[in-house]
């Protein structure tokens, strides 16, 4: 049993296909930024607090009959509100942004855990959100996610010298007259609809690895931002593809298999241009 | 030229400005009743011990901090609205060196601007280009600024700063992570530049002072500016360990190691409570 075979028969595969195509652009052009700017573990708490919007999604429509909060909608809207949240919190000084982290990751899935109990019906939604669920990925999932990499692949294009700017020193940016929590703003909210994306690709957990390692794998081939951007898109379309097609036939969980898959990659490039390096200082 | 201190008559003012200006780091004062004036294309070397200031000062020009009493003005106005005049090299460390950047990109963003989005357009890709010409650059455009060494990482923000077009050059310890060749070139370099725009930097290196710089401010939590010619090279005491805080002695009327007096006068515009903030002119 092999996907390409499948592939062809089978609308739900060449959906997963497209939904890996999709999260790997922003997975790498977002991603990037998170991985230089060193805010992977607000990444990683956007991720967790997902589970509180897909949890009240899931109460509203089928205790409440609200059919058009879908879980889509649920992740997002509280992805964008917590990505408010930590830029308001980055304005102010003397908050322990580590701590507030901590606390917004935690009861964002504590709220999600409770809303989830109080869904009746079966309980499958739980272990598909928190480890994913490629395979049931549909085509109104496949359409959300083209808009929202539109709109964050467009945002990141039209603000990219100022966003770098920002990035690399936000004092500079400020007595460049450059409005830095707006762009600050910006990069949180891009990352907030990145991280959506990517929740619904490898899951709630694994989520941030796929932001990530693709992201720091780039960085250890080049040294320059935009191309660092290409090479992580098409790192993560290779990893998110091989990761499906090897989990595919032993029917392991795709999102740990793209997850370690990338994993791989990344220690075997790290071992590679640690190496070379070497090598190079040795001459 | 005249190099009078305060003597701005060519365009009509100083270049800079302090007046009674007092800053205070929550309870302690960092700068307490500062008045100078710097006149027009000088090149002001800031000295003084560790904790004096110095850099505050620099903050203060840049309009990052604000005064707690007096009143800052570059090229008259407050320092906010003159940013886009001035130019920043804050200390190298300031910076994420494995940042992805090439040394161009480092310095076209000197050229940045106000506006929401855009790309860099032909004006800014030449004045980064002549920007690194200047600092002897332009042949590792391309270079990673991660692979530089500390001398040309250096030398590229200063670039940066140089491309945004400043009449006014901040550079805070430009020498402080170079080698001594570097720091000369530095420093002859900061002499050419103040031949067309004024140029204040932080130095612990006092020999370089009295080679380069036509004025000495000297900062320790007092700030006093002198015409370097009438700085006696003989009274350096470049004593900076020890514990001790003799930065230099000259004249009859400055000594920065004992400011106590200074530092016990009432602040210029209020000597009781109910200061008025920052008073506008």
């Amino acid at each position: 049993m092999s996907l390409l075979a499948d592939l062809q028969q089978h609308a739900f595969l060449q959906y997963a296909v497209a939904a890996c195509a999709l999260a790997a652009v922003a997975a790498g052009v977002v991603g990037s930024l998170v991985v230089v700017r060193r805010t992977t573990y607000t990444a990683a708490a956007v991720s967790h607090c997902v589970l509180a919007g897909l949890g009240l999604a899931r109460l509203l429509q089928r205790r409440f009959d609200v059919a058009w909060f879908t879980p889509m909608l649920g992740a997002l809207l509280t992805a964008l509100a917590v990505a408010v949240m930590l830029a308001r919190l980055s304005e102010r000084h003397g908050q322990r942004r580590d701590a507030v982290l901590s606390v917004l990751w935690s009861v964002g899935m504590a709220l999600g855990i409770t809303f989830l109990a109080l869904t009746p019906g079966y309980q499958e939604d739980l272990n598909g959100y928190l480890f994913g669920s490629i395979l049931l990925v549909g085509r109104g999932d496949l359409i959300a996610m083209a808009l929202l990499n539109a709109v964050t692949v467009g945002v990141v294009l039209l603000f990219y010298n100022r966003l770098v700017c920002v990035a690399f020193n936000d004092e500079l940016a400020r007595l460049r007259g450059l409005r830095v929590g707006f762009y600050e703003g910006v990069l949180q909210v891009i990352t907030a609809l990145t991280v959506v994306m990517l929740v619904r690709v490898a899951g709630i957990v694994l989520a941030v690895a796929l932001l990530t390692l693709p992201a720091a794998t780039a960085g250890l081939l080049t040294r320059r931002l935009g191309r660092m951007m290409a090479v992580a898109t098409l790192l993560a379309l290779a990893v998110s593809l091989g990761g499906l097609a090897l989990s595919y036939g032993p029917e392991l969980p795709p999102g740990a298999t793209i997850v370690e898959l990338a994993a791989v990659v990344y220690v075997a490039v790290l071992v590679i241009t640690r190496n070379r390096s070497r090598g190079g200082s040795g001459r | 030229m005249s190099r009078e201190i305060g003597d701005g008559q060519a365009t009509g003012g100083p270049v800079l400005s302090f007046a009674g200006v007092c800053f205070a780091y929550r309870t302690s004062e960092a700068l307490h009743n500062v008045t100078f004036a710097v006149p027009e294309r000088s090149l002001v070397a800031v000295v003084g011990p560790n904790g004096g200031g110095k850099t505050t000062l620099l903050r203060l020009i840049l309009g990052l901090e604000r005064p707690l009493y007096g009143t800052v003005r570059v090229f008259g106005l407050a320092p906010e609205s003159a940013r886009r005049r001035v130019g920043y090299v804050p200390q190298v460390l300031a910076y994420d060196t494995r940042f992805p950047v090439s040394v161009n990109d480092v310095v076209l963003m000197g050229t940045l601007e106000g506006g929401l989005a855009g790309a860099y357009g032909r004006r800014e890709r030449l004045a980064a280009a002549a920007a690194l010409d200047r600092v002897g650059l332009a042949a590792l455009e391309h270079r990673p600024f991660s692979e530089l060494s500390g001398g040309e990482r250096q030398r590229t923000l200063i670039a940066q700063a140089l491309a945004g077009g400043p009449q006014l050059l901040l550079l805070d310890e430009p020498t402080a992570s170079v080698d001594p060749p570097t720091a000369d070139r530095l420093h002859d370099l900061f002499g050419q530049l103040a031949e067309t725009l004024t140029v204040l930097f932080v130095s612990h290196n006092l020999s370089v002072v009295t080679a380069h710089a036509t004025h000495v401010l000297c900062v320790n939590r007092t700030a006093d500016l002198h015409p370097a010619s009438d700085v006696v090279s003989e009274t350096f005491r470049a004593a900076y360990g020890g514990g001790r805080m003799v930065v230099l002695q000259h004249g009859a009327s400055c000594q920065v190691v004992d400011a106590s007096a200074a530092l016990t006068s009432p602040h210029h515009q209020c000597s009781s409570e109910g200061c008025p903030q920052e008073t506008e002119p």
